[in-house]
């Protein structure tokens, strides 16, 4: 096979040796140079910027022995069909020597609809596990002790209905409350700037984001309540800079709430986690993650007026960029995820998420995720680059690049406060433009043959043997519908509906919601009938366009 | 004969929210010389298909990427097949597995699209589809449709296609101009009145006008996405209109397009222009009650109206009024306006105050005549 690139990119030289050309990019659009020394770090104060390993601003990580103390957790985001084959699979890959679990869950409880919604046509338990009651989730973690595994919970416009089932289901297994460890995403924020799973409108979502976090503080001491999300925002065609820019607008949007609703900072602030994406471009990705700790701190002690160290630090799980996988020659995807997830090591990660090679395609076999699991183990346990921490910290290119992605994220905040702040720039559809334009040209650069993408614009090869797939049994949607009906019949009706009214009063009440809701989970109401309990409420949002 | 771009309909069926790559092939359509009409997220199948046949178009675009592919599109296919005698024709994209891909050929979708094909190639392809579908309909002895909304959206195309007519003051319906900056919430504000008057009974006609560019004669028209209800009532009729010419003026044809839906005897016709520029002023002469759509913030934009559009509007309506500082805005136009011009505070998404709008617009339809 011969290297083919259908549109060779004639402007990649250095803007140093040509005047005539555009500087290299990295695929954020930053220019780079082609080589960095003491004059980029001329004003550069290593003391307060930089610091050590686990002292602010925590530029070098959240702890002073990083992975020599405590390896990141490998966390593979796992679920399809129905809670029972998810089970199997949890188990399966503990026994793999997985360290923690993370539910995916289905569209329609994404969205916080039930399995026999119209509008859950064909969707049940195909991105996800389906969900509807807490049977459903007992089902789903039988045989796993919520006391000692750290479970995740990827959800968020519902975040406050599931994290209820999660409560109840560890109340009736007779786990206590503060032994649960995880975290539930409930980043509704992100959902309104990037990926479109949001049910209440901006204001009353913030509101439910807030009562689990203040719930959490309370009674589950050891749970992460939300985790902050880039990730989506990154997806969605953002820069790497506007993915760390938004991600802690929206964080400081959540503090400043919380401390609103109430809070002292240092009581709920050390349980904030982050999540962000691990992209192509090596370097910036690595520094992204500097530039996101360092400025994070800052805000923290000097914007929230934290005291406690464990509220400057940000702590974060990387997942590796599903966008940046392809169809064409399946097999390279490998080799993309295991250069992210070093780019993630090295950036200081707490737990890592590696994408499995076919899921482009379908949700990962059995195999492909095997294989993505050891990417991490090959990288934590043979190569050696978790005896050193922050082992890129002090070189010239990092920190002038970690420097300029902080500046480009303070930027933004002014950017964002001349529209209004977060919430209005959110129901302004500010984020949203901002990241659809950043798409759309970095589409057009593509199309023009600025990017190689191996396999797909350069270096093709003549269509190979497909890889085999996962493939969702449709039957899948009959018994879940069926499982429910069940379900429906064997509760008793007026206590259900006794607990909706409960849940309609207490949103309207403006009390914190949760208890209502992990009442309703054991009064066996369904995820989508207890949405519709809020929306009773709070009402339902309708995005329009956003570009 | 005035050009006419290929109209194209977008839509995301189905619950995935994932839309990078719808919004990235909607600009490039656009940027190719279409008029993209984008319906916004959660689509049913059925849902599309009335749009793309009130919407009059030469082509239908769903992204798929949630593996819902089969179950969503083979309802379309059908729902397209058997509403008229050329169907039109329905193009898929996203991640779509290769068997899925060649079953999806075979029931008749025309083409389907991988993420990793270039957009220079996906437009030549969509542009060429849609140029075939116009031919084969040119050429098809016309099937006399049942359905009136697919009798009136070839109506309107005709009307879009042929030369400006004059204002009809003899109309039967009220009609209603809604203007307003970009952003200031016209769509929705549009959306929230259409619904309070269809809950009295009212049959409701609505034209959204987005500009075209200048340079490629293409469009974004995302009005509908704002507008969802409008999917299921058989009475509620929306149209994108893109301006098909100088930005910033009104379509030349919405005299012609508002007299083809009063012979279909809607009650009150709506039209909401692009908000900016003379289209402002033509609006208010045009229609029997025209609102201004101001928001918060928007104080230094009542200074510079002070002598323009502010004084012909019938109705000021002040939108997000649940911002802080909607009363200085509501206090600088009774300053500006003085006391006896009509001023409404709104918050359409919050669907406040919507009735006593829709009562005071219908009020001068009873003044009126």
């Amino acid at each position: 096979m011969a290297a083919t690139p259908i549109k060779p990119s004639s402007g990649n030289t250095d803007s140093t040796s040509n005047g005539n050309t555009d500087p290299i990019r990295t695929i954020s659009g930053r220019p780079v140079q082609t080589v960095y020394g003491p004059d980029d770090l001329a004003d550069f104060k290593p003391d307060s910027e930089l610091g050590e390993p686990g002292e602010f601003p925590f530029t070098r990580g959240p702890h002073p022995e990083m992975y020599r103390k405590q390896l990141w957790t490998m966390r593979q985001f796992a679920g399809f069909g129905t809670p029972a084959q998810t089970n199997e699979r949890f188990h399966y890959l503990l026994g793999q020597g997985q360290t923690g679990l993370s539910t995916a869950f289905d569209l329609p409880t994404l969205m916080g609809r039930d399995s026999d919604d119209p509008l859950s046509r064909g969707e049940v338990g195909r991105c996800g596990v389906a969900i509807d009651t807490l049977a459903d989730f007992e089902r789903l973690y039988r045989g796993i002790d919520l006391g000692e595994i750290s479970v995740s919970l990827t959800i968020n416009a519902p975040a406050a209905v599931l994290l209820a089932f999660y409560v109840a289901l560890a109340d009736k297994t007779g786990v206590p409350r503060d032994r649960l460890r995880g975290t539930c995403q409930n980043d509704i924020l992100k959902e309104f700037h990037a990926q479109n799973e949001f049910v209440f409108p901006p204001r009353p979502s913030l509101k439910l984001v807030i009562d689990t976090i203040q719930f959490a503080t309370e009674h589950l001491p050891q749970y992460n309540p939300v985790s902050i999300s880039g990730y989506h925002i990154r997806e969605a065609g953002s820069t790497a800079g506007q993915e760390i820019a938004f991600t802690l607008a929206d964080g400081m949007a959540y503090v400043e709430a919380t401390i609103k609703a109430g809070s002292n900072v240092d009581d709920f602030a050390p349980r904030l986690s982050f999540f962000f994406n691990c992209h192509n471009d090596f370097l910036e990705e690595i520094a992204k993650y500097r530039a996101a700790r360092r400025v994070w701190a800052k805000l923290m002690r000097d914007r929230f007026g934290a005291k406690d160290s464990r509220s400057h630090w940000l702590r974060f799980h990387a997942q590796t960029a599903g966008c940046t996988l392809w169809g064409a020659q399946p097999m390279v995807n490998v080799v993309r995820v295991a250069y992210q997830a070093l780019a993630a090591v090295l950036g200081g990660c707490q737990s890592l998420h590696t994408n499995s090679m076919d899921e482009t395609l379908a949700l990962p076999t059995e195999a492909a995720a095997t294989l993505a699991l050891r990417t991490q183990q090959v990288l934590a346990h043979e190569t050696g680059v978790i005896n050193t921490v922050d082992p890129l910290g002090g070189s010239y290119a990092i920190e002038t690049m970690t420097n300029e992605l902080e500046a480009e994220t303070w930027d933004y905040f002014e950017r964002i406060e001349q529209v209004g702040g977060v919430l209005a720039a959110t129901e302004s559809g500010f984020f949203r433009r901002e990241i659809a334009d950043a798409a759309f040209r970095y589409s057009q650069e593509m199309d023009r043959g600025e990017h190689i993408t191996v396999g797909v614009n350069a270096f093709q090869e003549k269509a190979g043997a497909p890889i085999e797939t996962l493939k969702i049994d449709p039957s899948v949607e009959t018994e879940q519908i069926q499982s429910l009906d069940r379900v429906r019949e064997a509760r008793d009706a007026s206590a259900a509906s006794e607990a909706l009214d409960a849940v309609r009063h207490s949103a309207a009440a403006g009390d914190n919601v949760m208890p209502a809701l992990i009442h309703a989970a054991n009064a066996h109401c369904t995820v989508g009938e207890t949405v519709n309990a809020l929306a009773d409420v709070y009402g339902r949002f309708d995005a329009g366009v956003g570009w | 004969m005035n050009p006419q771009p290929p109209r194209i309909l977008l839509a995301k069926v189905g619950l995935d929210g994932h839309d990078r790559g719808v919004k990235v092939v909607a600009r490039a359509l656009r940027d190719a010389g279409m008029e993209v009409i984008y319906t916004g997220l959660w689509q049913t199948p059925e849902s599309v298909v009335r749009a793309a046949h009130d919407e009059d178009v030469d082509i239908v675009g769903v992204s798929m990427l949630s593996a819902a592919h089969m179950t969503l599109v083979l309802p379309m296919l059908k729902a397209l097949r058997a509403d008229r005698g050329v169907p039109i024709p329905l193009v898929v994209g996203g991640i779509i597995p290769e068997d899925d891909t060649k079953s999806l050929l075979d029931e008749g979708v025309a083409a389907v699209f991988p993420p990793e094909l270039l957009l220079a190639e996906m437009t030549a392809k969509v542009a060429k589809i849609a140029q075939a579908h116009r031919s084969r309909v040119a050429d098809s002895v016309p099937v006399e449709p049942l359905d009136w909304r697919l009798e009136l959206a070839r109506e309107l195309s005709e009307a879009e296609r042929g030369e400006p007519e004059p204002i009809r003051s003899d109309h039967r319906a009220l009609w209603v101009g809604v203007t307003g900056s970009p952003g200031v919430g016209k769509s929705t504000l549009i959306n929230r009145l259409a619904a309070e008057l269809r809950s009295r009974q009212l049959r409701v006609g609505v034209l959204a006008v987005d500009p075209s560019s200048p340079v490629t004669g293409g469009a974004l028209l995302g009005d509908r996405a704002r507008m969802q209800e409008s999917a299921q009532d058989p009475d509620l009729f929306v149209r994108s209109v893109a301006t098909r010419g100088q930005p910033g003026v009104l379509s030349k044809a919405v005299p012609a397009m508002l007299r083809c839906m009063d012979e279909r005897e809607f009650d009150v016709e709506i039209v909401e222009t692009v908000g900016a520029g003379q289209a402002d002023f033509e609006i208010c002469k045009m229609t029997d009650v025209s609102l201004l759509l101001l928001m918060p913030g928007a104080g230094d934009e009542l200074q510079f109206e002070k002598a323009g559009v502010i004084e012909l509007a019938d109705i000021i309506v002040i939108n997000k009024a649940d911002r802080p500082d909607a009363d200085i805005l509501l206090t600088q136009c009774r300053e500006v306006l003085g006391p006896d011009r009509d001023v409404v505070k709104v918050a359409a998404i919050r669907n406040e105050n919507i009735d006593e709008l829709t009562e005071l617009i219908l009020s001068k339809r009873d003044q009126s005549r």
